[in-house]
């Protein structure tokens, strides 16, 4: 489905953390949002995943504005996967993922059927992490837990996915495989992803579009090769960067010095 | 082990749990109508059921067994609605040290209740209005909570805190009511502030059935809400829940179930705490299964809580509130749970 974010602006308060952010997501893409610490990603994908509601502007999925559906409804479509979840009260990975079929289960139905438990395990597989299912959430390392929070978003089986930083915790590895899934995921199952990701290499070398952003303001969008330019890095992050192009997959920033 | 496997094996350990408690549940009360004053025991208690159920004459003690029978299905009830009230207080502000009696649900509860005594002892006539004004007063000590350590800062430590100053400031308030009122109830003070179960009737059993009826049924419809809450507001709301308003809900269904059983009963602290636990130890944290569970823990608990009660009451003059056994029980095991979650 079509993402279309439209003069969006968010206060915390009176502090103004998002203004007029304007882009597009195309059905089947894959987008990145850059940005240094404390730029509004995480406050933009909320507002995206109707989690904050933006005091202007909105954001429309086909042409539909998310705020006029239901909020199960709503739940169908957007999906958002946080950093990090607190786990207490012993709750275990299966726990977690289950609750992603909330929204397409009947409210008074108690509990799931075969088809969910299959949609879960499918998610658990697709991640590696089936072996964990029985696991406590406060036993299993971070990227561990990364992984989970993605099995869950992918079980809620939306059409739009707003991941917050996927990659953080992960090794080597894991960072390449959680980005293969996601653009699998866009390309095959044609499904839009938008992610807020600190990894500018990842987000170039995966993503279709990047979008950058500084104190809540779009500083630049478009391919990779036109938003990371040294001039952009150093405006936004404060750091002197030289930008190589790899002879055969994306690119390669040498950080020299901060500003 | 596959998925499916597991999910069925979770099942069936839920189920084997509720048959367990029942079981538990039916011993308990089999003891409990073995043991009082008079010298009937087991044996007499089985005749009278004889009796119930026609294959027997009438006994000449039923009366009393009955009396036993009333008595020990007040413990119950009570016991299911604090165990169920105690999730609701753990879910909603996603802390394991959370309680309606260290909330402050219960002494606000009987604040209101005793103030009502004095100022329009009309309403009291009444058991369902007692009821009623019991749950507003839970309410208002909840909400006073909630606010204070929002305060405070929010952290889990900043609502017990903020629990204690409400519950100590309401006890102070009900302590100097129930000390005025105890001639208008002719119950001795101290009764009136610990919890009994010796002046149980018939209609607290109906009354207390309602209840709990109500708030099981709601507490069910809100267990799938509440699981998405345990992992944040924002995990809720982008499910498709409004966390404010399953907040709203549950904490007036927590202050419900609280302020009835401090209206027909009084305060008994520290089941709404230890049951929860009991059952996630059993069964795991899906509140789908917990709040079952929880009701049929805090039953039986309740009532070998008043087994206690009764045989130490042997020893003494006139009758011990249930609420120190509950107390002797539950604070050491709250001071683990504090331990554990302070040192992480
Ligand atoms: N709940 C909140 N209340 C008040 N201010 C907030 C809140 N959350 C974030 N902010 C502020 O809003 C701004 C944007 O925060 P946001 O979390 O969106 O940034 P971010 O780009 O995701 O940063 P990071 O890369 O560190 O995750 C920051 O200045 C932050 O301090
Ligand atoms: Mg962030």
């Amino acid at each position: 489905m079509k993402v279309k974010v439209l003069g969006v602006e968010f206060y915390y308060d009176s502090l103004k953390v998002l203004d007029n952010v304007e882009f597009e997501v195309n059905e089947g893409e894959l987008v990145s949002i850059i940005g240094p610490n404390g730029a509004g990603k995480t406050t933009l994908l909320k507002c995206i995943a109707r989690i904050l509601k933006p005091r202007k502007g909105a954001v429309y999925v086909d042409g539909v504005s998310l705020w006029s559906l239901k909020p199960r409804e709503a739940a169908r479509i957007v999906a958002y996967a946080e950093t990090s979840i607190v786990p207490e009260f012993q709750l275990t990975v299966l726990d977690y993922v289950l609750t992603a079929r909330y929204p397409h289960t009947n409210p008074v139905k108690l509990w799931e059927d075969y088809r969910d438990i299959e949609i879960v395990e499918q998610a658990l597989r697709e991640l590696g992490i089936a072996h964990l299912a029985n696991r406590k959430l406060g036993q299993i390392s971070s990227g561990e837990l990364q992984r989970v929070i993605l099995a869950r978003i992918i079980a809620q089986e939306p059409k739009v996915l707003l991941i917050d930083e996927p990659t953080a915790f992960l090794d080597l590895k894991y960072r390449l495989e959680v980005m293969e899934i996601l653009r699998k995921l866009s390309k095959e199952k044609n499904l839009t992803i938008i992610v807020a990701i600190h990894d500018l290499e990842l987000a170039a070398r995966y993503s279709d579009k990047l979008i950058l952003i500084h104190k809540g303001k779009i500083v630049a969008a478009g391919s990779p090769r036109t938003v990371l330019t040294p001039e952009n890095i150093e405006k936004t992050y404060g750091v002197k960067v030289d930008v190589i192009e790899h002879f055969k997959h994306g690119l390669i920033i040498v950080p020299l010095e901060p500003l | 082990m596959k998925l499916s496997e597991l999910y069925q094996f979770r099942l069936r350990r839920f189920f084997a749990s509720i048959i367990l408690g029942v079981v538990l549940l039916v011993i308990a009360l089999m003891v409990s109508l073995s043991i009082g004053s008079t010298s009937y025991g087991l044996i007499d208690v089985l005749h009278a059921f004889a009796w119930k159920l026609g294959l027997e004459s009438k006994p000449d003690n039923v009366l009393i067994i009955e009396l036993r029978l009333t008595r020990s299905l007040v413990a119950l009830l009570t016991g299911a609605c604090l165990g169920i009230a105690g999730v609701l207080v753990q879910s909603i502000t996603r802390n394991p040290l959370a309680e309606p009696f260290l909330l402050g649900l219960s002494s606000t509860a009987l604040t209101t209740v005793a103030l009502t005594v004095l100022l329009a002892p009309s309403i009291l006539a009444i058991r369902y209005t007692t009821v009623l004004v019991a749950f507003m007063g839970a309410f208002i000590g909840f909400t006073l909570t909630l606010l204070l350590s929002e305060l405070a800062g929010g952290s889990p430590l900043a609502l017990i805190l903020a629990g204690i100053a409400v519950s100590s400031i309401f006890s102070g308030f009900s302590h100097v009511l129930a000390f005025l009122v105890q001639s208008e109830l002719r119950m001795p003070f101290l009764i009136l502030l610990l919890g009994t179960f010796s002046s149980s009737l018939k209609p607290d059993v109906t009354l207390l059935s309602i209840v709990l009826g109500i708030g099981f049924t709601i507490s069910m419809v809100l267990a799938k809400p509440l699981n998405a809450l345990l992992y944040g507001d924002d995990y809720a709301s982008q499910l498709g829940y409004n966390p404010r308003t399953i907040r709203r809900i549950s904490s007036l269904i927590a202050s419900f179930l609280t302020g009835a059983t401090v209206a027909i009963v009084g305060i008994i602290g520290f089941i709404g705490l230890v049951v929860p636990h009991l059952a996630r130890m059993l069964i795991g944290g899906d509140n789908r299964q917990v709040v079952p569970l929880s009701a049929i823990i805090g039953g039986s608990l309740l009532v070998l809580a008043d087994v206690a009660v009764r045989i130490i009451s042997a020893y003494g003059v006139g009758e011990l509130p249930v609420s120190a056994i509950t107390s002797i029980i539950g604070a050491p095991f709250f001071a683990y749970l504090l331990i554990r979650k302070m040192r992480g």
